[in-house]
């Protein structure tokens, strides 16, 4: 039995984990680097304990450091969260050495389906359909541009240790390919160090469908159903849902059933998620398997009832999985919204700087796995994702409906965040009717980034009155500042108080 | 009072007599039937004939950042010392602007391709801004010849920082 778990993540992944140790009665450990020392997710673990400087490579990604901590905190067991050392196999590998368990898929699983050709050639190996490219990394540039001239541009340029839009282009002029390659390179050596690039087809109005699946050590693996996640910016998710209205019953079961049969040729155990590209004509092809627990998971387990996190504990144990035995009942529908700190309208730039104010959205069908608080420093040192709202419904246009009235409960001040963009985009016809692809944020990005900025006259009346009032406070008004106020004034109460903070 | 609230470009002067209770809010001659209320330091609540605003404000370089409905805009607000101050032309002006180069966003100053004294041509490339693992390429936005650079490679910058300043 599990007795206290080592989180080795931050922010809202880690606060998530140790929600569901205290649940299981299982002692959570966090660990943090010198700006988190009061992030959320070192104030909700059971201990804590610091692993270095700010920078990820140096803390979140020390594991010399972090191996300290192991032993320090006579953690049983590993659980890494997602990004950092979820999918390095070497990190894997020591903490099983060192007698812990470690609560993901094997070393030898995260290895083969972390390498993307690899996991291409399995793919293939059960007949699964893969997207027609390059199965070996590009050598030079005129190889590059015979294959990309062979399957037609446009092309995408991908690195193979890629992942969340990184180190990925999309060419569609020749002319264009050398210089896509090699930012391709430079990025995907930062990121990953590995400069091994290569090419696939384009696909037309893409969607970006996945399958949840979870697999025990008795050998029994489970499809949990699809998330729809075709809605990106710079190749990274931001509103995800499921179910997908875009696929019908056909289309799911033999999705399931592909993502199924891979993840038993990798002799997979615990959570994995089989992404797959899905073109207008439903054509499906596998694109890669993430051998963790994936930032969306949530919308599944909001329609399945179960909580997955308590799944992978109980594979990390040698127990069965406690979903029924024939067949899940997914029920209602369910939506996710990824709260970022960065500005929509201003090409998604990063925001950082203290979070002045935080008003989180409560009431029916909404959940939220949050990783900040009020008075935290967003700095620029890790991902920008400060949490992820979620909402359900009885059908889908309940839990849209839910989702733009908990997004207009939530405030955040101090910061710029994905919030009025994730409003437009779900109010927006093309996510309301269901009718949207990979490209479709591209397509109206400029009429959301219009309405983004602009004010009913009513509305703008309110925001100059409030103006005024806010700017009485910093200059009272010439008569304020000379007379003499009676003392039965909210307002100059109310300044008073300002002035002694 | 007169104030001057300029959204965009958008103005809306106000009369307003702030000392009554509550404020006088006059727009156009004609009476604003409001009510607000501070319910922290950085949000207002607002009933302007009987409708509800919740909005946030920040103070934001010399005006306020001012959320309402989740719409976030700049709204800056003159008293009537500063229209005064505008009508008699001593407001700053910032013509010279162009040529300073300033990030929008933080990140690590990745590559310098540029160094003092060079003449640099409209679009050519300057430096490249890593952001959360993310290239950013900048270009110049005008010719001419480039006078001071203010980091190195290697430097995280906040928004806003000064890179560097091109001599038009």
């Amino acid at each position: 039995m599990i007795q206290k778990i080592l989180i080795t993540n931050r922010g809202e992944i880690a606060v998530r984990i140790i929600r569901t140790c205290r649940e299981q009665g299982i002692k959570s450990v966090a660990v943090f680097s010198d700006v988190d020392r009061t992030a959320p997710h070192v104030l909700k673990a059971d201990e804590a304990y610091p692993i270095g400087p700010a920078p990820s490579a140096e803390s979140y990604l020390n594991v010399s450091r972090i191996l300290e901590v192991m032993q320090a905190s006579a953690a049983d067991a590993v659980h890494p969260g997602y990004g950092f050392l979820s999918e390095n196999a070497e990190f894997a590998e020591t903490v099983i050495r060192a007698g812990l368990k470690w609560i993901g898929p094997s070393p030898d699983a995260i290895r083969l389906m972390g390498d993307k050709m690899a996991a291409r050639n399995l793919a293939a190996s059960v007949k699964a359909p893969v997207v027609p490219g390059t199965t070996e990394p590009i050598s030079d540039i005129r190889t590059a541009l015979e294959t990309a001239d062979e399957i037609g541009f446009p092309v995408l340029v991908k690195a193979a240790g890629g992942g969340g839009g990184k180190g990925m282009r999309i060419v569609s002029r020749a002319g264009d390919l050398e210089a896509a390659v090699n930012r391709a390179r430079s990025e995907a050596v930062k990121a990953f160090s590995d400069d091994r690039i290569y090419i696939e087809k384009y696909l037309e109005e893409p969607h970006h469908i996945e399958i949840q699946v979870f697999a025990d050590t008795q050998g029994r693996v489970i499809s949990l159903g699809e998330r729809e996640c075709s809605i990106q910016r710079r190749y990274q998710k931001i509103i995800e849902e499921t179910p997908s209205p875009f696929i019908d019953d056909q289309l799911r079961r033999k999705l399931s059933d592909t993502a199924v049969e891979i993840t038993r040729a990798c002799r997979y155990t615990g959570a994995g998620t089989v992404e797959f590209l899905v073109d207008k004509y439903k054509n499906y092809y596998f694109l890669e398997m993430n051998t963790r627990l994936q930032v969306e998971h949530p919308v599944t387990e909001m329609v399945i009832g179960f909580d997955l996190v308590k799944e992978q504990l109980n594979v990390a144990e040698g127990k069965p999985l406690s979903f029924p035995d024939k067949h899940l009942h997914p029920r209602g529908h369910a939506v996710e919204c990824r709260i970022y700190a960065e500005n929509g309208f201003n090409n998604f730039a990063p925001s950082i700087g203290k979070i002045l104010e935080l008003d989180f959205p409560q009431g029916p069908g909404v959940r939220l796995d949050e990783g900040v608080r009020a008075g935290q420093e967003i700095t620029p040192y890790y991902d920008p994702l400060l949490g992820k709202l979620i909402t359900w419904g009885q059908d889908r246009s309940e839990a849209v409906e839910r989702m733009l009235r908990a997004l207009q409960e939530f405030h955040v001040v101090g910061i710029e965040t994905s919030i009025p963009y994730c409003l437009l985009i779900i109010g927006h016809e093309s996510f309301r009717s269901g009718n949207y692809c990979t490209k479709t944020l591209e397509e109206i990005g400029s009429t959301l980034e219009e309405q983004g900025t602009s004010l009913s006259a009513e509305a703008a009346i309110a925001a100059a009155v409030g103006a005024i009032r806010r700017d009485l406070i910093n200059t009272p008004a010439p008569a304020a500042r000379t007379l003499e106020r009676p003392q039965n004034s909210p307002w100059s109460m109310q300044g008073r108080k300002d002035g002694l903070r | 009072m007169k104030y001057l609230t300029t959204i965009g470009s958008a103005k809306l002067e106000f009369e307003v007599t702030p000392d009554t209770k509550p404020i006088g809010v006059k727009l156009l001659e004609q009476a604003v039937n409001m009510d607000c209320r501070q319910l922290s330091p950085n949000s207002f609540s607002l009933l302007i004939d009987g409708k509800s605003y919740f909005l946030t404000i920040t103070e934001n370089g010399g005006g306020f950042a001012v959320t309402v409905n989740q719409k976030t805009v700049d709204v800056f607000v003159q008293d009537e010392t500063g229209i005064l101050l505008d009508k008699f032309g001593m407001s700053d002006s910032s013509s010279d602007t162009l040529g300073k180069i300033i990030v929008p966003i933080p990140g690590l100053i990745a590559k310098l391709f540029v160094s003092p004294g060079d003449t640099i041509e409209k679009d050519q490339k300057l430096f490249i801004l890593e952001a959360m693992k993310m290239e950013n390429e900048f270009t110049s936005p005008v010719s001419g010849t480039l006078s001071s650079i203010h980091v190195k490679k290697g430097d995280t910058v906040n928004k806003g920082t000064l890179i560097m300043e091109i001599t038009i």
